[in-house]
C-alpha cells in the first residue's frame, strides 16, 4: 500500500511540481498550474489523469474506477492497495509528462521543461 | 491474482524463458522457420541480468511464475513479451499501458514491433512510421520489424 507520505513525496519529486492543501483535506499536484494528481487525508486513493490506452485497462481490469469531479478527459481514481507502488508510480509520472505536455511553449520554458 | 513488480536479479534466466516461448508460440506464420529458429541468437539468462540490471524491466507474475514482462528507457519501449498461454487475460494490455507510461518523455513513446505484434499495438494507439530490419548485437537472423509510435494528446 502506498501512503499519502509517499504519495506526496513522489509527486513533489517531479519536475516543476507544487502541492496545495485544497477543497478541505486534499494534497493537489500541480505543474505550471495543470492539476496532475489528488491523495486525500482520509486515506481513500489517488485521483490522476491517464492516457487513453491505461484509462480503459485500469477500468476493465477493476483496478480504477472514473474519478469523480473529473468527468473530462482520462482522470482514473484507484484505492490505496489496488495498485503496487512500481504501477502507481509510472502512473503518476505519466500524469504530471502529460500536464506538462498540455503547457504553452513558454510555459514550459518558464518552468525548464522545454 | 497478478501482480506487478520490478525484476529481481537471478530473474534473467526467466526472462529469457518468457522471450523465447513468446517467439516460438506467436510469431510464427510472421518470420521464417529458420529466423524463429536462431532468433535468440547469443542472447542467453546472463545477458537478460545485464538487461535487469539496467533498471527498466517490470514483470508480471503469478504467485512465483513470471507470466510476462515490460523493459523500458525514457522515450523507448524496449521489450514486451508474455507467455503464449496467457493470451486473454489482458496482461499485455496491463503491461503495454505500464511501459507507455514509464517511457512517456515529451508526450510520446517509441518501439519497434515485430510484425505478429504490430496490429496489437495499433489497436492501442500506436502508429506505424515504416518498417525496418533489425538484427540484434548478440546475433540471431535480421527480422522485418515496425517502426511505430505513440503520442499522447495534452
Amino acid at each position: 500500500m502506498t501512503s499519502l507520505a509517499a504519495f506526496d513525496a513522489f509527486c513533489q519529486g517531479l519536475p516543476g511540481a507544487n502541492f496545495i492543501v485544497q477543497w478541505g483535506e486534499s494534497h493537489v499536484h500541480k505543474v505550471g498550474g495543470k492539476l496532475f494528481a489528488i491523495g486525500n487525508l482520509s486515506d481513500d486513493g489517488f485521483v490522476f489523469k491517464t492516457t487513453p490506452l491505461a484509462f480503459t485497462m485500469l477500468l476493465e481490469q477493476g483496478l480504477a474506477e472514473r474519478a469523480p469531479y473529473l468527468t473530462r478527459g482520462h482522470w482514473v481514481h484507484v484505492a490505496p492497495r489496488a495498485l503496487k507502488r512500481v504501477e502507481l508510480f509510472a502512473y503518476l509520472r505519466e500524469s504530471h509528462c502529460l500536464a506538462v505536455a498540455s503547457l504553452t511553449r513558454a510555459g514550459r520554458r518558464e518552468l525548464g521543461l522545454d | 491474482m497478478i501482480d506487478i513488480r520490478p525484476a529481481r536479479p537471478g530473474e534473467g534466466q526467466a526472462l529469457y524463458d518468457v522471450t523465447q516461448t513468446a517467439v516460438t508460440g506467436l510469431a510464427s506464420g510472421h518470420y521464417s522457420a529458420e529466423q524463429i529458429a536462431n532468433w535468440m541468437g547469443g542472447r542467453d539468462a546472463a545477458h537478460y541480468e545485464q538487461v535487469i540490471a539496467r533498471g527498466g524491466v517490470r514483470v508480471a507474475v503469478r504467485g512465483k511464475a513470471i507470466l510476462g514482462f515490460v523493459d523500458t528507457e525514457p522515450g523507448v519501449l524496449l521489450r514486451l513479451f508474455v507467455r503464449p498461454g496467457t493470451a486473454g487475460q489482458g496482461l499485455g494490455r496491463r503491461l503495454l499501458a505500464l511501459g507507455v507510461a514509464a517511457a512517456m518523455q515529451d508526450g510520446c513513446v517509441r518501439l519497434e514491433a515485430t510484425l505478429n505484434a504490430a496490429p496489437f499495438y495499433e489497436k492501442h494507439g500506436f502508429v506505424a512510421q515504416g518498417r525496418a530490419l533489425y538484427q540484434h548485437e548478440l546475433g540471431g537472423l535480421p527480422v522485418e520489424i515496425v517502426k511505430m509510435l505513440y503520442v499522447a494528446a495534452g
